[in-house]
């Protein structure tokens, strides 16, 4: 191996090294910061780290949340999803997944939505946190504020 | 590029379609670096993402990869053999790339991949590949032994290119009505082998052709002689 190469490894090793420890303390950091202080950032109120945190949701609220919002945003037309699903379309069911880790930043699930009798299925999460629900469709990841309704 | 020497048109056709492919894949993974969203590919990772060592593999392993692409399009074009100087320097760039990054965080990752162990085993074949036959590559260089050179870098380009065959098989079998996981798993396999056999025809179709070249400036040279006697 020549020089050039031998210090680049070593180069890069360290690089790699500083960006995990990076990574790593960042997140720590993320850990120790209370949930209630994130959300309330978010909203622009003062609070003070002794806050109760937020109560997570558990993982019927988050199903009902879910379907409160299609329902509200899809008023005219339901959701879009490569099948191209229209106002005809009914949810049919909803599938939480990702329930047994408390922690997790997202429920991940897909729920199937059934058209004149043939069934859709699209993937959905919802944010613990902030309780923002985001679709899969169209090859990546719509907010409840930029879902494409058809 | 160094496709089918024999055949220009479908090699410059294959050159400017690798070249964009290379290109759409960076420009791709630029949404990793500027969105807020959660991409699918983030959520469908679901804890993993929570793990230092994941989140690093994964940001080095597209950085590193995506320039891997990209710089080794004029290193496998032969018209650019000529700037010497140039070759050298993407070709240090390809291998140091290729060798301390692209390879060994693809194989972090390689162990909690989508597919299972299918796709874990798939994805370890192609990172051990890619970095066997570069190192193999670099080391031809180093001996100035440049046919070996030239062969093994082709497979190696050629296994950095099954990210480009991987997108497009999957595309095709999300088509067919595949389903995700099995689209997943076929697809990874699927791009190795396409990779396996591209490198090894294009090698056979270059060797022809050098087989081809020289026996015609064997003759050339036999019949000048003959003239001038």
């Amino acid at each position: 191996m020549n020089r050039i190469l031998a210090i680049s490894m070593i180069v890069v090793v360290c690089t790699f090294m500083v960006s995990y420890f990076w990574v790593s303390g960042m997140q720590n950091q993320q850990d120790h910061t209370p949930l209630a202080k994130t959300t309330n950032v978010e909203s622009n109120q003062t609070t003070s780290t002794s806050d109760p945190p937020v109560e997570l949701l558990d993982a019927d609220s988050a199903k009902e949340l879910l379907l409160k919002s299609i329902r509200e945003k899809s008023s005219e037309y339901r959701m879009l999803s490569r099948a191209r699903i229209r106002r005809e379309s009914r949810i049919e069911t909803v599938y939480i997944q990702n329930t047994t880790e408390p922690n997790a930043p997202y429920f991940l699930g897909t729920m199937t939505i059934s058209k004149n009798a043939e069934n859709s299925t699209v993937a959905f999460a919802i944010d613990r946190v902030t309780q923002s629900i985001y679709i899969f469709a169209n090859s990546q990841w719509h907010n409840q504020k930029d879902w494409i309704l058809y | 590029m160094i496709f089918f020497r024999s055949n220009r048109f479908l090699s410059a056709i294959l050159t400017v379609a690798t070249i964009w492919l290379s290109w759409s894949i960076a420009m791709n993974s630029l949404i990793y670096f500027q969105s807020a969203k959660p991409t699918a590919f983030f959520a469908e990772k679901g804890s993993l993402v929570e793990s230092p060592i994941w989140i690093c593999a994964f940001y080095w392993h597209i950085t590193a990869s995506c320039i891997c692409l990209l710089a080794g399009a004029p290193l496998m074009i032969p018209a650019m053999l000529r700037y010497r100087q140039l070759h050298r320097i993407l070709g240090y760039l390809y291998f140091v790339l290729v060798l301390w990054i692209a390879a060994p965080t693809g194989l972090i990752m390689a162990p909690v991949a989508k597919g299972g162990l299918p796709g874990a085993v798939g994805f370890a074949v192609i990172g051990i590949g890619w970095w066997w036959t570069t190192w193999n590559g670099y080391q031809a260089i180093r001996k100035k032994e440049i046919k070996p050179h030239i062969n093994w870098m082709i497979r190696s380009y050629s296994i950095a290119l099954s990210a480009v065959t991987f997108r497009l098989f999957q595309i095709g079998l999300f088509y067919v009505g595949l389903e995700d996981t099995t689209n997943y798993i076929l697809s990874i396999w699927l791009s190795l082998g396409t990779s396996v056999v591209m490198s090894e025809l294009c090698i056979r179709n270059l060797n022809q052709k050098t087989k081809f070249e020289l026996r015609s400036n064997i003759h050339k040279t036999v019949s000048i002689e003959g003239v001038s006697r």
